[in-house]
């Protein structure tokens, strides 16, 4: 080869070779997450349950109007002064699943509803390759009983209830669907 | 020595070929990086009275941004306030947590909101796309709470921002504006996926407008973001 390919043979070569490998290098998945299969129970009903769990440790952020049940964090932020925001708060957190594994991000809102005497509060889960899960309870609903209320992709026509529990400085979240699983 | 020869040609084939690859795919129009010029127009003719919902993005410390917690890896912008606490674990090292407060047309604070993020697994550089899966929350006091998800692109930001500043720490400051937005309905919009109080049972869709003014490795982004909503008659 090496008398009968002119150096620029070997130059194309390379470069075929370069090109080949660069784009099988931009060809990989930029973000390539494990995700976790759903931890589903069915209970005597016959509905899906769900447990998730937000430990102390997995809070990102706290903020409100100082009033707020959760102390801030981190320590150095803005508090909630608007008094169109006022007796808003917001908790961001890391949301794990049964086995203790972090699955997803999620938020925790409470607010003014309908009733300006009363706090609504509504959750947002984005669990990773899953999907976004909305939920909302009112204050005339039972304590601590959200209603699904909006979903996409594994949660797009999912129809239940959430209700939360607060555990350890954090939260425990059970998902459970609305009438018999098929 | 004409085998070192023809190896060093042949490495250095490589290595141009690489970059010749590399470079043709930075400059490659992608249709989908057009979108601002192509969807935004239609969107605008489309949508009469949309509400808007915008924050400006800034490191003041009594800005609209109240957190802002990424994995930190690469140290694109600091968290906001600064944390030890990120997003570090396998299922949630690509995405964000963020809260802000909400203006609307007039600059009037109205809302409270989170934007929640996942890495999209279709993202690959070779088709020019950087996604997220993103989930607003808006919380407007008084009249419900709107749930909104998109499917984000950063490819443009990525290459003419990020890109150059990871590399060779390079800052920018100008005015790009750009359509973030890039589906996931088949029109490129994004969509309106729950609501409660005066939201609830409504459908719609919505875009995610954004103008940077500020690129500077290590320091906040500085410019203004902006949902357009638009609900079904």
């Amino acid at each position: 080869m090496a008398k009968s390919c002119p150096r620029s043979g070997y130059v194309l070569l390379g470069g075929v070779v370069g090109a080949a490998a660069m784009a099988a290098m931009l060809s990989m998945p930029m973000v390539d997450p494990p995700g976790a299969a759903p931890l589903v129970q069915v209970d005597d009903s016959g509905r899906s349950v769900e447990t998730f769990h937000v430990g102390a440790e997995d809070i990102l952020a706290v903020t409100h109007d100082g009033s707020g049940a959760m102390r801030l964090f981190p320590q150095a932020i803005q508090q909630i002064k608007e008094p169109a925001l006022s007796g808003s708060e917001v908790v961001t957190m890391k949301v794990r699943n049964a086995q203790g594994t972090v699955i997803g991000v999620g938020a925790r809102y409470v607010a003014i509803g309908d009733d300006p005497a009363a706090r609504d509060i509504s959750w947002t889960l984005v669990l990773t390759l899953r999907g976004t899960l909305a939920a909302h309870c009112a204050p005339s609903a039972p304590d601590q009983c959200s209603e699904v209320v909006g979903g996409t992709d594994e949660f797009a026509a999912f129809r239940g209830r959430m209700t939360e529990t607060s555990e350890n400085g954090g939260y425990r979240l059970v998902l459970t669907s609305e009438g018999r699983m098929e | 020595m004409t085998f070192l020869k023809n190896t060093l040609l042949f490495l250095g084939g490589g290595i141009l070929g690489a970059a010749l690859l590399a470079t043709g795919l930075y400059y490659f129009p992608f249709p989908h990086a057009a979108r601002t010029e192509r969807i935004l127009p239609a969107f605008e003719a489309s949508a009469k009275a949309p509400e808007i919902f915008r924050y400006t993005l800034s490191d003041q410390r009594d800005g609209d941004v109240i957190s802002l917690v990424t994995s930190g890896s690469p140290a694109i912008f600091p968290m906001m306030p600064a944390t030890d606490r990120v997003l570090s674990e396998p299922n949630v090292k690509d995405g964000l947590a963020l809260i802000n407060k909400m203006r609307d047309d007039d600059g009037n604070i109205v809302a409270i909101a989170t934007e929640l993020e996942s890495g999209h697994e279709g993202s690959r550089l070779i088709k020019g796309k950087v996604m997220t899966h993103t989930t607003w929350t808006v919380i407007a006091p008084g009249r419900g709470v709107l749930f909104l998800y998109q499917v984000e692109d950063n490819w443009t930001l990525f290459k003419r921002f990020v890109l150059p500043g990871l590399l060779f720490n390079k800052s920018w400051q100008g005015s790009w504006k750009n359509l973030n937005t890039l589906g996931p309905r088949p029109d490129g919009y994004g969509q309106v996926i729950g609501g409660t109080g005066e939201f609830a049972g409504k459908r719609g869709h919505f875009i995610e407008f954004a103008e940077l003014r500020d690129f500077s490795p290590g320091k906040q982004l500085a410019g203004t973001m902006e949902l357009r909503v638009v609900f079904d008659e």
